[in-house]
């Protein structure tokens, strides 16, 4: 992972999305201090985050984590009131008042209180993910770091999830650090978009923009993959041929020039940096997409 | 145990009516192995009741204390020594002991070695493994190379040539340690906690990668209490697999050294020495060998049969294996 810079605002919704192996987990993982960065940190509210202990402390008051797996993110041998009660003494709440407010954080989740005293196992995995989520916000955070939140779960269910996420966003003014490959995810709840290829940003800008015109390769063929729900139209409108080479392989220039329809030797010779392209928005390409309005229409054959 | 009986699962004595529930992978129909685990529990609780009122059996029951010698009544004209009858439940020895009573002495023999033992034996382990697999490393390297030299030692050589050269009237360790029982339980201990600190650092470092571990950090968790609330909880199973695999072995082990002639001192019972005092009137007095065999058959059985159940009680949804894969 090299020059990944994001900023995610106060009551934002940001979403990290990309293939396997480019870096979301690595980046999440840094964001809440359990893995190191070798160069560059991390600012939270204007706080440059540390290394040692005592720092990391403070920082996970502010930034929490839900995890991908709700199986192995809850430990089988602790009732829930005990996986609440941990957080919720880190964050000073006295010995007395710690069912009180562990009611309180299984509600706000959408769980059954009656519950409280129950084991990880005897819950579906939507429901764990939700004790997931309370436990994350027992600590009040500001930020809530989602390292696929959704993808272990069931479709139904996924949604389920994404609307908790959302209004809890409303209620409590929280900003969300998404991590998903999934741009359904996306659309249903981030503000912004950032796309990453093997350890880079390649694009970011709000979720609309990218929706409606992608502007580096990478991305237009990431929306164009997505499936469509109509039997009339053709499956893949272009699709990126090839795989994903190995971060060790790549030299020089662009990541992605191996597979991209567009490169040519400017692309074999420099990396493109991440540059403003339009109002609030970037990409790291030498050969942009165009906006909507000149695009080629798509001659929608098979590759 | 743990789920509803009468709930048979499965398995080929289900009959062949498609039943849902033989969905579910437990090996065999629970209700036979509901039975195995009762006849352990009472082979076990039969065992150590006569171990703990051992003096009481003696003194009010048959009468005859553990090195009492009673040639008149239990040994024949030539000298050799009586079977079963009513007086002598188990038989007589060459010198007119109750070998009843001796076994029931000499369990209770086995049982405090095989505890002790067993206790230093885990807590080796369980220190040596939870620190080697949580904090890797040079740690863990260091622990784990100390494992494989010790596992590579030739233990029952060693426990031989320890507890022969504390065996001298004024012990060794600068009389620290003195002959006897604790001197057995020690050394006993000392060479068997290998395998277990083996299996409970593999499961640690498995543990260890668990996203639970990792949550418990950023909520502010230092690395003891994550040992304490989600390392060490999670290891009771296997923790209980390891102690009913070195507990009998323990026990054997303390027979194996009585047999040997240099296990507890010769004045105290114990089922190995009465097995090497066996071996020697095999041919006449089948009896000497057969009960304390029995015995320690049972004892080493049912502590088998019953940390199965206690496994499956502790694990009830079976994730964690049989010694946690």
């Amino acid at each position: 992972m090299s020059d990944v810079s994001i900023t995610i605002k106060r009551g934002e919704a940001f979403a990290l999305v990309g293939e396997t192996g480019c870096g979301k987990t690595t980046l999440a993982r840094c964001v809440v201090g359990s893995i190191r960065p070798s160069e560059g940190s991390v600012t939270i509210l204007g706080r440059r985050v540390g290394t040692r202990r005592k720092e990391l402390q403070k920082v996970w008051r502010d930034v929490q984590m839900v995890f991908q797996d709700p199986h192995s993110s809850l430990n089988p041998k602790r009732s829930i009131l005990s996986i609440l009660e941990t957080s919720l003494r880190t964050r000073g709440v006295p010995r007395g008042r710690i069912r009180d407010e562990a009611t309180t954080l299984l509600q706000r989740v959408g769980l059954d209180p009656a519950h409280l005293d129950r084991f990880p196992h005897e819950f579906s995995g939507g429901q764990r993910q939700r004790i997931g989520i309370a436990r994350a916000l027992a600590m009040e955070p500001q930020l809530l770091v989602c390292d696929e939140p959704v993808s272990a779960l069931d479709v139904s269910i996924q949604s389920q999830i994404l609307n908790l996420l959302k209004s809890l966003q409303r209620e409590l003014g929280l900003s969300y650090l998404i991590i998903t490959h999934d741009l359904a995810v996306v659309r249903h709840t981030a503000d912004r978009v950032a796309v990453m290829y093997l350890g880079r940003i390649v694009e970011e800008a709000s979720t609309d923009e990218i929706f409606a015109s992608p502007r580096h390769p990478y991305t237009k063929a990431l929306l164009d993959a997505v499936p469509v729900p109509d039997p009339a139209v053709p499956p893949w409108k272009r699709t990126v041929l090839g795989e994903t080479p190995s971060a060790s392989e790549w030299q020089h220039g662009c990541a992605f020039r191996s597979r991209c329809p567009r490169a040519d030797e400017l692309c074999e010779r420099q990396l493109p940096l991440l540059a403003p392209m339009g109002a609030d928005r970037s990409a790291a390409c030498h050969h942009p997409e165009d906006l909507p309005e000149d695009l080629p229409p798509s001659d929608g054959s098979f590759p | 145990m743990s789920r509803a009986p009468g709930a048979a699962v499965g398995g080929p004595e289900a009959g062949t009516a498609p039943d849902p529930r033989s969905l579910r992978d437990d090996p065999p129909p629970e209700r036979s192995r509901d039975r195995r685990t009762v006849m352990a529990a009472v082979i076990l609780a039969v065992i150590l009741l006569g171990a703990l009122l051992a003096p009481l059996i003696s003194t009010h029951v048959v009468h005859h204390g553990p090195n009492d010698q009673y040639v008149a009544t239990a040994t024949d004209e030539f000298g050799l020594p009586k079977g079963p009858s009513a007086e002598f439940w188990f038989g007589a020895d060459q010198l007119g002991r109750d070998v009843f009573v001796r076994a029931l002495y000499g369990v209770r023999t086995s049982l405090i070695v095989a505890t002790i033992a067993t206790i230093i034996a885990m807590s080796i382990a369980i220190v040596a493994g939870v620190v080697a697999g949580f904090l890797g490393g040079g740690v863990d390297s260091l622990i784990s190379r100390v494992t494989d030299v010790a596992l590579a030692l030739p233990s029952t050589l060693l426990i031989l040539g320890l507890v022969t050269a504390c065996s001298g009237p004024e012990g060794c360790a600068g009389g620290l340690i003195r002959p006897g029982m604790a001197l057995v339980a020690i050394a006993l201990g000392l060479f068997n906690w290998m395998i277990a600190a083996r299996v409970l650092r593999a499961r640690t470092l498995s543990l260890r990668e668990q996203d639970f571990v990792q949550a418990s950090r950023i909520q502010g968790l230092s690395r003891i209490q994550v040992v304490r609330k989600d390392i060490l909880p999670n290891l009771i199973g296997q923790i209980v697999a390891l102690v009913t695999i070195a507990f009998p072995l323990a026990v054997l082990g303390e027979a194996s050294l009585s047999f040997l002639g240099i296990g507890v001192p010769a004045t105290t019972p114990s089922l190995g020495s009465m097995l090497e005092n066996a071996n020697r009137y095999i041919t006449v007095a089948w009896w000497l060998m057969f009960f304390p065999g029995l015995v320690l058959f049972g004892l080493t059985i049912s502590v088998n049969i019953l940390g199965e159940a206690v496994r499956r009680h502790v694990d009830p949804t079976g994730t964690d294996g049989f010694l946690g894969a």
